[in-house]
């Protein structure tokens, strides 16, 4: 049995002594730091991140009961965590729209604004690898994201997105492609 | 001066996405075999990416906090508390065969799929519909669905598409494009001032300069 299964195990037993309380503390400490990176990456800010983490385990907690078992429980929480992330990012946006707000102005590549050389430092390929991130839109960043930073499937992706296997490899095969122009543009060398 | 090859890009990482072997093309183009190690490297990269963010400290504490703030879940009261959920539980049976339809006590907004049986939360997809209940216990009541805070795609008094009964007021409403709709429930004990066309903001405030009050659902989304 996996680690993963270990911990679905441990969960749903939980689950089935009607204990939320302990398969709320194994939720915490298992997915705990995952969902707070992808929440992070998704709401792009520290304030709304820690609000979208807090609020999907809250989330989680109030739906245990009606967990279906048919997905992972990685899968469902992600899930959740997403919805929520997609929650909040569209009440800011209603507020920016109410309220005049200065726009951020991102910072340039580097102090001429363009970087050319082959042997960018790691903080520098990573703060390009962030900008470039941030340029492609909602699903197609979280697509990426969950694919090679969390590893998950494609048929665990489908779950999270409503969406079949066959359109998210697609998508994350085009998003490599732009993310790989956005890099070379920034320096990284081929 | 040629083009670079850019089958890699086109067909090879959809091949490596999808688990299939790669086509000996692959493992003699010097531009695709540049690409894959371009790639190779890009994915370990996104692997590590945030290996060092962790959330704050107290983020378990303020979960737990916000967990207990709410209501105690059913499965593991003590006997006091059973008897009483069972007390209410009695209470509220006798209520409902008094009153075959209980009117609801505030606006409620549910979203089904087309097929009528999946309730979807607050994200809705084309061809879903809102189904919208609320109390009808003022002489005018009205039940308005905007789009995106300025369309007003519904409004509902008492004719069709909307169910209006001695205590509950009722509509549908089949969602089609794209836009986060917005659902309102008017009340008031004197005629409703009809929209002003300027959108959600303006006609609620004109409906409460009237003396009206209001009750806004969450937004749904239609993706």
């Amino acid at each position: 049995m996996s680690q993963s299964e270990t911990v679905d195990t441990a969960i749903l037993n939980a689950l089935d002594r009607g204990d939320h309380s302990e398969a709320l503390e194994v939720l915490m400490e298992t997915h705990g730091t995952a969902i707070y990176r992808f929440c992070r990456r998704i709401v792009g800010n520290d304030e709304l991140a820690e609000e979208a983490h807090q609020l999907a385990f809250v989330q989680a907690y109030r739906s245990l009961a009606q967990f279906s078992r048919q997905a992972t429980i990685r899968t469902w929480l992600f899930s959740i965590a997403r919805h929520r992330c997609l929650d909040l990012l569209k009440s800011r946006r209603r507020r920016d729209r109410r309220f005049e707000l200065v726009d951020e102005v991102p910072e340039p590549a580097d102090a001429d604004g363009h970087a050319d050389d082959a042997g960018l430092e790691a903080r520098d390929r990573h703060s390009a690898l962030d900008r470039c991130l941030s340029q492609l839109t909602e699903p197609v960043r979280a697509a990426v994201l969950l694919r090679f930073r969390d590893a998950m499937s494609y048929p665990e992706m489908e779950g999270i997105f409503e969406e079949r296997a066959n359109t998210l490899q697609a998508r994350v095969a085009r998003a490599l492609s732009s993310l790989r122009r956005c890099l070379e543009g920034a320096g990284w060398a081929a | 001066m040629s083009r670079p090859c850019d089958r890699f890009e086109t067909e090879g990482l959809l091949q490596l996405e999808r688990g299939e072997p790669l086509d000996a093309h692959f493992t003699t183009c010097e531009d695709c075999l540049r690409a894959r190690r371009f790639y190779a490297r890009l994915t370990a990269e996104l692997q590590d990416l945030d290996g060092t963010l962790e959330p704050p400290e107290d983020w378990r504490d303020k979960v737990r906090e916000r967990v207990a703030s709410q209501a105690p879940r059913p499965g593991r009261r003590p006997w006091p508390m059973r008897f009483a959920a069972l007390f209410v539980l009695a209470l509220g049976l006798g209520l409902w065969m008094r009153s075959a339809e209980t009117p609801p006590t505030g606006l409620r907004v549910e979203i089904r799929s087309s097929a009528e049986t999946t309730y979807r939360g607050d994200r809705a997809q084309p061809g879903d519909s809102l189904h919208l209940r609320a109390p009808a216990d003022r002489e005018y009541v009205e039940l308005r669905v905007y789009r995106d805070d300025r369309d007003l795609v519904l409004l509902c008094t008492h004719q069709a598409p909307c169910r209006r009964q001695t205590s509950v007021i009722e509509a549908r409403l089949v969602l089609e494009v794209r836009g986060v709709y917005r659902p309102v429930l008017l009340r008031s004990s004197t005629p409703l001032p009809k929209p002003t066309g300027r959108g959600l903001d303006a006609d609620i405030e004109l409906a409460v300069d009237s003396g009206a009050t209001f009750e806004l659902a969450d937004e749904i989304e239609l993706l």
